[in-house]
């Protein structure tokens, strides 16, 4: 079996399947630029099912409001007691939006609450360095959604572990696109991916 | 004619000469019950146990001559503590007793045992591990664990180096990794991450294509005396070949369900070990099939582990699978380590700790680890009953002392009564 396979969680509310080409965006940047064995194709899993502890990382986006079920948030709080991370990405890039204020809610009701991941934290280190943390999207710098550039993810930790990672920055619409198309790009933007699933493989 | 005086100097003499006589026969006397070898009986009713003190007096006693015995009701207990080579610093108690037996420490009753032989590993205990079986206490010390050396996983970059690394450290290992993530990216963690006996305890090898260079360091550094882990995929690895006790004899797949039927390790892929070397010794074995296999190679030790992604057992295991997993692999790690570098570390330890905080480090002089055979051992076996109280002899007779004394007396009186010196 591959050492990684991208999983997009699927919950019962929402649109969590909004951004259907992020996962082989990043398995393209993880074959690229690594020699990881990566699965070709992403899976997805049922957030408040069993399956959810086969990925250790997992991602998960959409627009609509979002209520995670008590299967669901039972099933979280317990993948994240045992060393799973959860990506969160607003696909609205709007801290007024409906995602965004009731994605807040579901995270701290299963798990707690969301701080600030500082800039200088090894997930921008991981691989690729950014120096100024979270990376812009042309989301941000158009002003499009809340017309804010975030300048922090934020996550929930157990001890010194991340075990929630939060992004406004809608990563979602940035990296959603077929891999094909990198080439037209004069910079990879889906290099933050990498980073990402090499952090959740060595934290 | 005689004097008055005169007349009773015959008298004087022969009661002088009595009185002598007399004392001549205490000392013959006395000489000859010196010569018997009359000795004192000591029998002592047992009920329960005697204290190792009380014990080690009437073995003094006994050793002293004089007739030391015993009988009574004092139940087969044995009890001993190994310090488990982990950072834990846990004690493992093996117990032993013919009946059912209470454990505990100073602070009251922690588990208890039925009739046979049994383990316990725990840590904390208060003053002394006791085990009382029917009112026989056996007591030792616990024995804290060793100041180890620092582990360090070489692997790529995946699940399995991921949450290896996060059980070692939970179980208290300080863990240095190097791990590949391309050919020409390597994630390093720690501050050591080439190969030292004087920094690491243990190297955990999960990667099957080691570079030359890698695996002569850890050759070297395992006939130093350094302990060695291969486990799932790199439990044998081509350029490690040399150093292994057993070769890879066939894969299974793990069985689905087997984590919801109990059977976390059916569940993971697994290497079946074989064509074992004539000095490897199993250490586990999965439906007859060696799965832990270790060998000692120089000063140096080598386990095999045919498990392959244990991270599975840790994320999908049913409750307490965590702390399984976290202890599978500080098991595998704590029997790799260096028993000599393990007990040169320990007495340093102890010595440093027994300065500071920790008195349960220190060996109680009151241990009574089997009591039962300590009495048979100083007392010899019990007697059925006490024996009969024969009345005590005295070698010499009280009167023979005062008659003597009494003439002496009288002759000295009459002497001085007549004025003679």
């Amino acid at each position: 079996m591959p050492d990684f396979v991208f999983a997009t969680a699927q919950y019962d509310s929402g649109d969590w399947d909004s951004a259907p080409l992020v996962a082989a965006n990043i398995i393209d940047g993880l074959a690229r630029y690594t020699t990881l064995d990566v699965a070709p194709t992403g899976v997805v899993v049922p957030l408040g099912s069993k399956d959810l502890f086969k990925y250790p990382l997992v991602w998960l986006t959409g627009h609509l409001p979002v209520r995670f079920t008590e299967v669901e948030r039972t099933t979280l709080r317990e993948y994240c007691k045992r060393g799973g991370l959860l990506f969160v990405d607003d696909h609205n890039h709007d801290v007024d939006g409906e995602f965004h204020r009731t994605a807040w809610e579901e995270i701290e009701r299963a798990v707690g609450p969301l701080k600030d991941l500082p800039s200088d934290d090894p997930l921008y280190r991981a691989f690729f360095t950014f120096e100024d943390g979270p990376p812009t999207t042309s989301h941000e710098l158009n002003g499009w959604g809340d017309n804010l550039v975030h300048k922090h993810l934020q996550c929930v930790k157990f001890g010194e572990r991340v075990v929630v990672l939060y992004s406004s920055k809608d990563y979602s619409s940035e990296w959603s696109y077929h891999p094909d198309n990198k080439r037209f790009l004069s910079v990879d933007n889906s290099k933050f991916g990498v980073n990402l699933v090499v952090y959740a493989l060595t934290r | 004619m005689p004097s008055r005086a005169e007349r009773r100097q015959p008298w004087e003499r022969a009661a002088r000469g009595l009185g002598l006589v007399l004392l001549l026969g205490a000392l013959v006397l006395a000489w000859r019950a010196v010569g018997r070898g009359d000795t004192r009986r000591v029998h002592v009713a047992v009920d329960g146990g005697l204290s190792p003190v009380m014990r080690d007096s009437l073995a003094a006693l006994a050793a002293a001559g004089d007739s030391v015995s015993w009988s009574g009701s004092v139940a087969a207990v044995i009890a001993s503590a190994e310090a488990v080579r982990e950072p834990s610093g846990a004690t493992r108690f093996n117990v032993v007793a013919d009946s059912a037996t209470a454990l505990g420490d100073s602070l009251g009753l922690i588990d208890s045992l039925s009739a046979g032989a049994g383990t316990l590993t725990t840590e904390g205990v208060r003053g002394q591990f006791a085990a009382n079986s029917s009112g026989t206490t056996a007591s030792v010390a616990a024995r804290t664990a060793p100041a180890l050396g620092r582990v360090l996983v070489i692997g790529r970059v995946g699940w399995e180096s991921k949450f290896t690394i996060a059980a070692l450290e939970e179980a208290g290992w300080l863990v240095d990794a190097r791990l590949r993530l391309s050919d020409t990216i390597t994630v390093e963690q720690g501050r050591s991450t080439a190969p030292n006996v004087g920094a690491h305890a243990a190297v955990v090898v999960l990667d099957s294509l080691l570079g030359a260079e890698t695996a002569n360091s850890i050759a070297r550094f395992v006939r130093a005396g350094g302990g060695l882990v291969l486990s799932g995929d790199a439990v044998r690895p081509r350029a490690l070949a040399a150093l292994t006790a057993a070769r890879v004899t066939g894969v299974e797949s793990g069985e689905p369900g087997a984590f919801q039927e109990g059977e976390p390790l059916h569940a993971l892929p697994f290497h079946a070990l074989g064509a074992l070397t004539s000095d490897a010794v199993v250490l586990e074995t999965r439906d007859d099939v060696s799965a832990v296999v270790a060998r000692r190679v120089a000063a140096g030790r080598v386990i095999q582990s045919g498990y392959a992604e244990t991270w599975r057992w840790r994320m999908q295991g049913e409750a307490g699978s965590v702390e399984a997993h976290r202890a599978h692999w500080s098991r595998l790690v704590g029997t790799a380590a260096p028993a000599e570098a393990f007990v040169a570390r320990t007495q340093a330890a102890a010595s440093r700790e027994s300065a500071v905080t920790s008195p349960a480090v220190i060996p109680s002089a009151t241990a009574d680890p089997a009591p039962l055979a300590s009495l048979v051992d100083a007392l010899g076996p019990a007697q059925a009953d006490a024996p009969a109280s024969a009345p005590a002899r005295d070698p010499l007779p009280p009167w023979l002392g005062a008659i003597a004394l009494l003439l002496l007396v009288a002759e000295w009186a009459s002497r001085r009564a007549r004025g003679a010196s």
